[in-house]
């Protein structure tokens, strides 16, 4: 019972108080900001959550081994950060080639958002700072799971303030992009106002 | 006619257009993490931009040569694990800026490994039809500049303006907005420089098309 609790509490610190795009700005690009509807960001977010989640699933055992040689103790964060890419470029792999083989309709649909949803941001940032905060292996899972939940929210939040921003009178030079960033960091103060401190990096 | 000479001024900006006119952080929209989050001091920005070069350049320079030969899958791989280990050998060229630079960049080193300019120059270099070396190593130059930058000119202002210092020496300021610290200042901000370069490029494009149809006017036989 208290895993399935502690699984749940980090993941909804993970999608709300510590939103990977609006408090560290992770994921966040103009490609996957300008996805142009929400079906197409709800195939991206599931394909960010999943390799995100799985990865983690891969990494925490091999970072904890890592953790465990003391002898490694300058080099270890380091060798860290290509353990992170190794298995993230595992799972990317697996998924890839899966789906072409067996599930070709999905590859069909995939392909169009699974090389920027894993080779991203997001997903190499929220495996860093579970590690880095040093978390057990469930927490760890259950904030990969909630970044690329959050992720995905803050994604379809952006789509709804860019439809309603569309039928407003914005100034030429502020239309596209620049809009769209004064609108995330209104989001960004609010949920600053709801947590109230710097976030560890 | 007119747009014949306005594509021609363009072909000749091609080589500097990383600088100014697709400038990766303020027009493209890409790297957008390292803009907010960073650039809360100048000595972060600078140690970012460092590394984010010694990345960028042999990455697309690897992938411009070997893009044709490996399926696009597989190369995204490559080209990811090739960059995380730049990350990696360029760590120690940051530590004279500051010795807890490593600690205040924190996880945005490592994520300079797949950040978006990378990956657009990537794909766009290892195409089987695109252009030569030289464009990638062109545009892999420019695009490290223009990153640089945009990530001083921020981290001036919110260090500046901010914690009222400059490359941590301070300076008098009558107001100080410490606000300019935090994250959502950081999405602001880039916003107005944003809107502001789109501003100057739209300015200087229709000032170039107005020289150009005047000098045609004046030349136009009777």
């Amino acid at each position: 019972m208290n895993v399935i609790q502690e699984f749940l509490v980090v993941m909804l610190t993970a999608i709300v108080l510590q939103n990977a795009v609006f408090t560290r700005g992770l994921g966040a690009n103009k490609n996957a900001l300008t996805l142009s509807s929400p079906r197409k960001i709800l195939l991206y977010g599931a394909t960010l959550s999943f390799v995100t989640l799985v990865s983690s699933l891969l990494a925490w055992p091999l970072n904890n081994l890592l953790r465990e040689k003391e002898s490694l103790s300058e080099g270890r964060l380091h060798l860290r950060y290509l353990l992170v890419m190794v298995c993230l470029c595992a799972v990317f792999a697996i998924l890839f080639l899966l789906t072409r083989a067996y599930l070709p309709r999905l590859h069909y649909y995939l392909r169009q958002v699974v090389f920027s949803a894993s080779f991203n941001s997001a997903a190499v940032g929220s495996m860093l700072i579970a590690f880095s905060e040093s978390y057990g292996f469930v927490k760890t899972l259950g904030f990969a799971l909630g970044s690329g939940i959050g992720c995905t929210l803050a994604f379809l939040l952006v789509f709804e303030g860019k439809r309603r921003l569309a039928l407003s009178d914005v100034p030429r030079s502020f239309r596209g992009l620049p809009i769209m960033l004064l609108y995330i960091g209104i989001f960004s103060l609010a949920v600053y106002g709801l947590i109230g401190h710097q976030l560890p990096t | 006619m007119k747009l014949e000479k306005l594509r021609e001024r363009k072909k000749h900006s091609r080589w500097l257009e990383g600088i100014f006119s697709k400038n990766p952080v303020f027009v493209k929209g890409l790297a957008l993490p390292f803009a907010i989050m960073i650039t809360t001091n100048l000595k972060n920005a600078v140690a970012l931009s460092i590394i984010f070069a010694c990345v960028l350049i042999p990455t697309v320079l690897l992938a411009s040569l070997t893009g044709k030969y490996l399926p696009r899958w597989l190369s995204m791989m490559v080209y990811s694990l090739f960059a995380m280990a730049l990350v990696i050998a360029s760590i120690p060229l940051i530590q004279p800026i500051s010795p807890e630079i490593g600690d205040s960049l924190g996880i945005y080193i490592p994520i300079v490994a797949v950040n978006a300019v990378l990956q657009m120059l990537c794909l766009r270099y290892s195409e089987k039809n695109f252009s030569p070396t030289i464009m990638a190593l062109t545009d892999a130059v420019t695009y490290s500049i223009g990153f640089c930058l945009a990530l001083c000119l921020i981290a001036a202002l919110r260090e500046y303006f901010g914690s009222g210092t400059l490359w941590g020496i301070s300076v008098q300021l009558p107001v100080r907005l410490s606000g300019l610290q935090v994250a959502f200042s950081g999405f602001i901000l880039t916003a107005f420089f944003s809107a502001f370069f789109r501003f100057v490029k739209r300015f200087l494009l229709c000032l170039t098309y107005r020289r150009l149809s005047r000098h045609a006017e004046g030349t136009a036989p009777l």
